[in-house]
Order: structure tokens, then sequence, then C-alpha cells
């Protein structure tokens, strides 16, 4: 029977994504860090600042549940599941997003600018730079810890009988 | 390096940019002293305004000797400073951009910008730039940093300051400041943006759109302009008044600060009188309400009403004498040690320790800022109508109890008249809209409290043997806040007892012909302070309202020529001296112009009624 594992996944990773959010955004109210995912996912749709944030939430919701499902098929190859190997994983999806995600998202991002090229008038969202340490020199961090929670959350839930 | 004058312009040199948001004080030699973001009360960005060496500033001066002109583009707070050397002559505008959602052009615009743009008119003219920011209160150890063809970056908490330039500029060895010189033909641009952000990721915008931003930016102030409906004398003063009164406006939240800076001396013999006003007083608030109202503003006088119920929620049915611009309540004062101060008068003070005064004059106002707007056709919600009555209940059991006062003195509470005054408003207002069928409640208790109030300000408020009232009950001292008495209905402007009062106040407060606040044994030893700005308004007021229009008018022009040349009022002026003195610029001192300006044409508005000529000379006020 597929569907109590679809279940399973989908419930935990909208529990998994809903705490990466609030700690990637705890972190940025408290000033560890200027990123905000759903901001620069929601503006890659509009220029509208409020709007943006709104689809930004819902797009990185829906993200959040196609990576648990990701996770759940690593975690089948693995043949095994539990909160230190979702979050070995989610350490390794962290770096990801960092040394690879960001890196490229100047170059995809419709509304990015970049050092090069300057700001024009449609694209003129600050970059991340390396690391995302354009956003604060906490962001890596904070990346890494949310991301690590995420798998660590995903690999507990999906560990259990 | 001595503190010398050389180093701290005059008060009066400071023109006001803003987004009513936030607000920047520049020099009439270019430098930008002041600049607090993301709001009014935030650590300041350039701050040399209270330390010359270690504060702060954004500088763009001719390099050869100058002469400088400024004023204000019509209708707005768009700054215009113009230079002149023997080879040249340019302007630089400076002006923080709106409207603040252009999405509809497709924009993102920056959280706060402030732009100054350098245009060549003749000749030729070599400027020198400088931006050297120390955010903070100059706490922060600046580090610069290039963003190749996005400019240039500081990154502090977790907010972020940029710097855009069409100038080149160099940093300096220690990151510290960035550097550079221009020479601009006549026709040539170059702009300086500079931008921040807390919070979230950057926006930077192309500076070939700067241009056009600043032509919306000129056509929002005109259209905002254009709703003014004083049609009286000195209509330029009177609008310039307005358009500060509105720079001083926080308008995500609806609140308004008193003045932009903190800690500009109030008196140059007696130290330490240095407070910071960038906060929301009720007092003034309220009275800048009323401004706004009475010149068709309605927008801004209910923001400011939502504002106030949101804000006085913690501390309800109690008023708080000031809260932060999002209604913060706890506002602890401090120093800054390591700041000297303006020509090195400190302390540089941050917070307020007034906000946990008892002032009961605060609930008079709150409740006048209501009646007025109900006046204006405002529907009061049910939690405004509860409101207002707790207030008038609040009032009734407190009006006993000492106070801290208008002035808010720092000793000890007395039974100061004008908060019984206040007082006696706040009931009297409450009464007028229960008789109105706004407010339903028992009257008995807020009648007989509001008898009670007048016959003490009556017996114990007012001294024969002075022949005025006083600022105390029982006793000889002198305000000139009870100028306000006939503006409040308390007796006509006729009345014997405030006309002996008037002359009182003008023959025991004036100094060099301007009036100063108090005398006596509660208040500062006299000469201590400048003249108060407002309360020679308000005496201005009083006289259009008597009938001495002559005289009234006389010494409204003589006050409005305390004004700087682009218009702005400080808090006092100094009567040896004539410099300004205080916070800068000052919702009081622009509420008292205002208020003054529509006495004296609703003065001259009746006197022409009377009189048989077909028209009248002086327009008249349109409501």
């Amino acid at each position: 029977m597929l569907w109590p594992v679809w279940v399973d996944i989908g419930l935990w990773g909208f529990i998994a994504t809903m705490l990466l959010t609030a700690l990637l955004h705890a972190c940025q109210g408290l000033g560890f860090s200027r990123l905000s995912l759903p901001f620069l996912l929601g503006t890659m749709m509009t220029g509208d600042r409020d709007r943006a944030y709104v689809i930004g939430a819902l797009l990185y919701l829906a993200g959040g549940w196609i990576l648990a499902f990701g996770y759940a098929i690593i975690f089948t190859a693995l043949g095994q599941s539990s909160w230190w190997l979702g979050a070995l994983v989610g350490a390794g999806h962290g770096l990801m997003v960092l040394l690879i995600l960001f890196p490229i998202l100047s170059h995809v991002h419709p509304r990015m600018a970049t050092e090069y090229d300057g700001p024009t008038h449609l694209r003129m969202l600050e970059p991340p730079g390396f690391l995302a340490l354009n956003y604060g020199y906490r962001t890596p961090l904070t990346v890494i810890v949310a991301h690590i929670l995420f798998g660590a959350v995903l690999g507990a839930g999906l560990s259990l009988p | 390096m001595t503190v010398s004058e050389e180093t701290y312009p005059p008060i009066s040199d400071y023109a006001i940019v803003g987004d009513c948001r936030s607000a920047a004080l520049i020099s009439r030699e270019g430098s930008l002293d002041w600049l607090c973001w993301p709001h009014f009360s935030s650590p300041s960005i350039f701050g040399a305004l209270l330390d010359a060496q270690a504060g702060g500033r954004f500088r763009i001066q001719p390099v050869e000797p100058f002469t400088a002109t400024r004023r204000y583009l019509e209708c707005t707070p768009i700054l215009e400073t113009t230079f002149v050397t023997s080879t040249g002559k340019a302007r630089v505008l400076d002006f923080m951009p709106l409207p603040l959602d252009d999405t509809r052009q497709g924009l993102m615009v920056p959280q706060r910008e402030l732009i100054r743009v350098i245009e060549g008119l003749e000749g030729s003219l070599e400027c020198d730039v400088r931006w050297q920011p120390r955010p903070d209160y100059g706490r922060w150890l600046p580090r610069i940093q290039a963003r190749g063809r996005l400019g240039w970056v500081l990154s502090f908490h977790n907010a972020l300051l940029g710097l855009q330039s069409t100038v080149p500029l160099e940093r300096a060895p220690d990151g510290a400041h960035l550097h550079g010189r221009v020479v601009v033909q006549a026709g040539q641009r170059e702009v300086l943006a500079c931008h921040f952000v807390q919070g979230e990721p950057a926006v930077f915008l192309p500076l070939s759109l700067t241009w056009s931003r600043l032509e919306a930016t000129r056509a929002w102030w005109e259209s905002w302009s254009q709703t003014c409906t004083y049609q009286g004398p000195y209509g330029e003063v009177v609008l310039r008044s307005l358009l500060t009164l509105k720079l001083l406006t926080h308008c995500l939240s609806g609140s308004i600060v008193a003045a932009a800076t903190t800690s500009l001396p109030e008196s140059w013999r007696l130290p330490g009188l240095t407070w910071d006003y960038r906060y929301c007083w009720l007092r003034d608030a309220a009275m800048t309400v009323r401004s706004f109202l009475t010149l068709g503003y309605r927008a801004e006088a209910e923001a400011f009403l939502d504002w106030l119920l949101h804000a006085t929620a913690l501390t309800h049915p109690r008023v708080q004498v000031c809260y932060d611009v999002y209604g913060e309540t706890h506002l602890p004062e401090y120093e800054l040690s390591h700041w000297r101060g303006y020509r090195g008068q400190g302390p540089v003070r941050i917070g307020n320790a007034a906000s946990r005064q008892h002032q009961l004059d605060a609930y008079g106002e709150v409740v006048l800022a209501a009646y007025e707007c109900v006046q204006h056709g405002r529907l009061l919600s049910r939690a405004e109508r509860r409101f207002l009555i707790e207030l008038g209940h609040e009032v009734c059991r407190r009006w006993t109890e000492p106070d801290y006062g208008l002035w808010e003195f720092r000793d000890e509470p007395r039974h100061y008249t004008y908060s019984k005054l206040m007082s006696w408003v706040a009931l009297d207002r409450l009464l007028a809209m229960r008789t109105q069928g706004v407010l339903s409640f028992p009257a008995e208790r807020i009648a007989g409290t509001h008898a009670l109030l007048r016959e003490v300000i009556e017996h114990r408020g007012f001294n024969n043997a002075l022949g005025a009232y006083t600022g105390v009950l029982d006793t000889h001292d002198l305000d000139a806040g009870l100028l306000l008495m006939a503006r409040y209905g308390f007796h006509p402007a006729t009345h014997p007892r405030l006309r002996s009062t008037a002359a009182v106040l003008r023959r025991e407060l004036a100094e060099k012909d301007l009036l100063t606040r108090y005398k006596g044994e509660a208040f500062c030893a006299p000469g201590s302070e400048g003249a108060f700005i407002i309360c020679n308004f308000w005496e201005v007021e009083y006289l259009a309202q008597q009938g001495a229009g002559d005289l009234a008018r006389t010494r409204f022009a003589d006050l409005c020529a305390l004004a700087n040349d682009v218009g702005i009022l400080a808090e006092e002026v100094d009567t040896v001296t004539g410099e300004a003195m205080g916070n800068v610029p000052q919702a009081f001192s622009h509420i008292g112009l205002i208020a003054a300006a529509l006495a004296l044409a609703e003065q001259a508005a009746k006197a022409s009624s009377v009189s048989a000529e077909p028209a009248s000379s002086m327009p008249l006020i349109h409501s």
C-alpha cells in the first residue's frame, strides 16, 4: 500500500518545511542574516514585494514537499532512516544550497542583479554572493543549521514504525 | 582638535529632507550631518551634528571657496543648494524618493533611500565628495566593501548601507570612508544614491532612473500640497510649515514625532538641557493633528487616531506622555559618552525619561484631537468611543494629583494650572460630544469634575495681586502656556482676566521682545533659556483672537523672520544672539506658526465682515 507512505512523507515534509521556514525567519528577525528564501523565490514571479512574500512562501512549501520525497528516496536507497541520518543528509543539502544553488541564482533569477552588470530596471535584487555571505556573515551557518533540522525531522518522522 | 564653531554650523543652517519614515538634516555647506535609518529614533547612520569628528557625514562641497544659496523646489521638500565659485555654478538636489510603492512601474524600491544629484549650471565647478557613515551612533567600526557595479556597501548588524555613485570614489586605506572629486560642467549631472535595508536582501536601482524618480517625487509632493485649503496671509510660510510637519509624520504607523533630532542644546548658559525628541508626544502629535485637520488633511489625522488607539492599548486607560513611532512604551534614557554633543554641549541623550512622567495635559490633548476629528466628520468606532470615555474617567480619578506639567520638569510634581486647564478641556469636549450624541455616558461624574476644575482654576490659578493666571496653583509663577486659555474656550479672548494675564506675561517673560516660556520658583532661573518659539506664536494667536490684528500681524512677521532661509524653525531662539537653539525642525514651533496664521486669517475675515466693504483684502480660510 503506497498511500500511507505518501501521507507520511507529505505530513513530515510539511512539518519539516515549516520548521525550516520558521528557523530561517527567526534568524532573519533576530538579525543573524538578511536571507529570505520565500522572498527570493517570490520575486522570481512578481516585482510586488508583498505578493512576493506570499507567493514565495507557497512555492517554498511546495518545494519542501518535493524535497521530502527526495529525502524519502535517499532513505529508501540507504535502507534506513533516523534523525541523525536525516541530519547528515540535511547538512549535505545545506552545503549544496550554499555552494551550488546560490552561486547560480543570480544568473537564473529574473530580478537579481550581478556585480558584473550592475542593476537594471528589471534586475535589481542583491545577489547572495559566495556562500550567501552578502546577506550577512552568519548566513552560511543559519542555512546549514536549518537544513540539518529539516533533515533530522524528516529522518525521525519517516523512521517511525 | 578643539570643538569650534567652524566644525559645527549654526542650527539654523540645517534643512530637512525626508520620506515620512525618516529624515536627514543637510547643512548650507552641503554636508548631510544627521540621518537615522530605518526610522526617526533608530540609531544614526550619519551623526556629525552631535560629534563633528566621530559622528560621520555625507558631504558634497565645492573645492574652491564658494557661496551657497538654498531653497526647496516649490511645494516640495526637495532641497536645492546652489553653489557659486569663481569658475562656475552648480546645484545639488537632495531628496528621499516617493512614492514608496513603485511596483506599478515594475520597480522594487530600496527600503530607505536618499539621493543627491549634482548638476552643473554654468562654467565648471569641482566638487569634493566624502561618504563617511558611522552606523549605530558611531559605535560600529565601518568597513566599506566594493560590490563591483552595484557600488559600495557597509554591513552592520542585520542591515546593509550602500552607495551607488556616478562619481568615481576611492576607499580610505582603513575602509572607513569614501572620497572623490568630480568636475561638473554646465548641463552635466552626477548622482549619488545612498540606500539602506534591514532584514532582507537589498534592492539596487539603476542610477539612470534618478531623474524620473525625482520628477515622481516632485509630483507626489505637489499633489499632496494641493490638498491644502489655506488661502490666508503668509501662504508660503504656512505651506512650508505644513510640509515640515508632514515630514515628521511616520506613514507606516500614523504617529508624529516631536522633532527629527536629539540633544541639540536648549541653552548655552545652562548645561545639560539636551533631550531626545524623536518620539511621538501625544501633546505635540494631537496639536499637529489639529493643524492637519484645519488645513484639509483628514487622512493624516485619522491615521494618528488609529495609531493612538493601538499605542495606548498597553497602558490603557492611562496614557503615556510619549511613545516611539510603533507605540513602544519603554524608552529608557541613556547617554552616549563617546559623543561630545553639538559644539561640545553634551550630554547626548538617547531615549527620554519623561515618557514615565505623569502629565495630565496629555489627556486633554488626546480628547481634543478626537473632538476635532469628529467635528470634521470622523465617525468613531465603538473602541474609540469607549477609549475616550475611559480617558474622561481617568481624568476624574487623577486630576487632583500633582504632575510634571507641560514643560516636563524633572524635579518634583506640582499642581500646574495648565494641567488643570487641559483636564477641564478633556471633560469639556467629552460633554460636548455627549451633547452632540457622539458619546453616551452618565454625565454626573464628568460634569461635576468639569465644574470643580473651573472653580479650582479660577480661585487657585488666578493671582489677584499679580492680575494673572499663574503657572502653578497658589503661586506667583508665570507660564506662557496659559495664553491658550482662549483657544480652548475657557474664557473668551476679551475676558478681563485673559487680557491682564497676557499683559503680565508680556511684561514679565519678554526678553528682547520675545517671550520665554516661564518664570518663577518652580521653573528654571530667568535668562537660562532662550525664547520659546511656540509661546510667541501663542501670543500672536491670542492677540488675533482678542482683535488686536495689527499688533498680531507685526509680531507674526517678526517671528517668521526667525525661520531659516528655507523656512525651518527650531525649538528656541537665543534672545542675545538670535541664534536658533534646541532640536530641529521642531513640530511644536511649526504647529504654533500655523495656528497663529489661522487665527490671523480668521480675525481678518471677521474684521472684513464687520466693516461695510464689499470684498476683503484678506482671503478667507476654506473649510
